[in-house]
């Protein structure tokens, strides 16, 4: 696939990994014991913006390194504040779900494109 | 793998109404004499917290923990009555030691967790519809 669909899954995985993460604190907020958990997408989101960077690589680097690496290595955090915050947790599952739903938004719509291509009339 | 997504939220769902059940039950027992013979008991709500996500063992759904409602012993609360057919030889009646404040408090902590999580699994259904409807707008 080309690049723009590659980054769009890349990104779409990365906003789906964020609200599977929040939901999990939100899940264990009065857990006694657990310790809330993080995200880290460095790998990923550098891509990503070698990909903006330059729009002429192809779009399978992002699928290999997206299969390859850990896209997002989740880590419990060792921050002095290891307690869930409820409110943050859903405003960050809010904000990964509306990434997610522009994303798809987008992609849809570039496949409406190439429909329109194959079949020549709106 | 949709499973998986909602595991979380349906342990989340069921520890938080484990627990309004038991602190509900506590409040209610507060004013009840307890049997001369028994010590009294409070429920309490035992689990171990899920695997974290990303890690191997994480959210099969049988290796999850489930909660479950335990009853622990109480601490007594004594109040003379002779007039009440559940007092002892003494005249004292026993009530178990219910800390009001606290179990008030967990409820509505409970309650409030439990509606975060109702909206997190509204909000993990709505993102799986939108990809399932990629395409669909051509």
């Amino acid at each position: 696939m080309d690049l723009t669909t590659e980054a769009l899954r890349l990104g779409m995985g990365l906003a789906r990994t964020r609200a599977e993460i929040a939901s999990a604190n939100i899940a264990n907020v009065d857990t006694p014991g657990f310790r809330a958990q993080r995200a880290d997408f460095g790998q990923a989101l550098g891509l990503l913006q070698q990909a903006a960077v330059h729009p002429e690589m192809s779009g399978d680097t992002l699928k290999l390194e997206g299969k390859h690496t850990t896209l997002s290595t989740a880590t419990t955090t060792d921050a002095a504040d290891v307690n869930v915050h409820l409110d943050g947790e859903v405003a960050d599952l809010e904000a990964a779900s509306t990434d997610y739903q522009s994303m798809t938004a987008v992609l849809s719509r570039r496949f409406s494109l190439m429909q329109l291509a194959l079949a020549g009339r709106s | 793998m949709v499973d998986q997504i909602f595991a979380a939220t349906r342990y989340g769902l069921e520890y938080e109404r484990l627990r309004l059940e038991a602190a509900s039950h506590n409040i209610a027992v507060a004013n009840t004499p307890n049997d001369t013979a028994q010590p009294a008991r409070l429920m309490r709500v035992s689990t171990t917290f899920l695997p974290h996500v990303g890690t191997s063992a994480s959210l099969m759904a049988e290796h999850l923990p489930r909660p479950v409602m335990v009853d622990a012993e109480a601490a007594e609360r004594k109040v003379h009555d002779p007039s009440d057919p559940a007092a002892d030889q003494n005249g004292m009646v026993s009530y178990p030691k219910v800390d009001l404040v606290q179990e008030m408090s967990s409820l509505l902590d409970a309650s409030r967790a439990y509606e975060a999580n109702v909206r997190a699994f509204n909000t993990l259904r709505g993102m799986a519809l939108h990809a399932l409807d990629l395409g669909g707008g051509a």
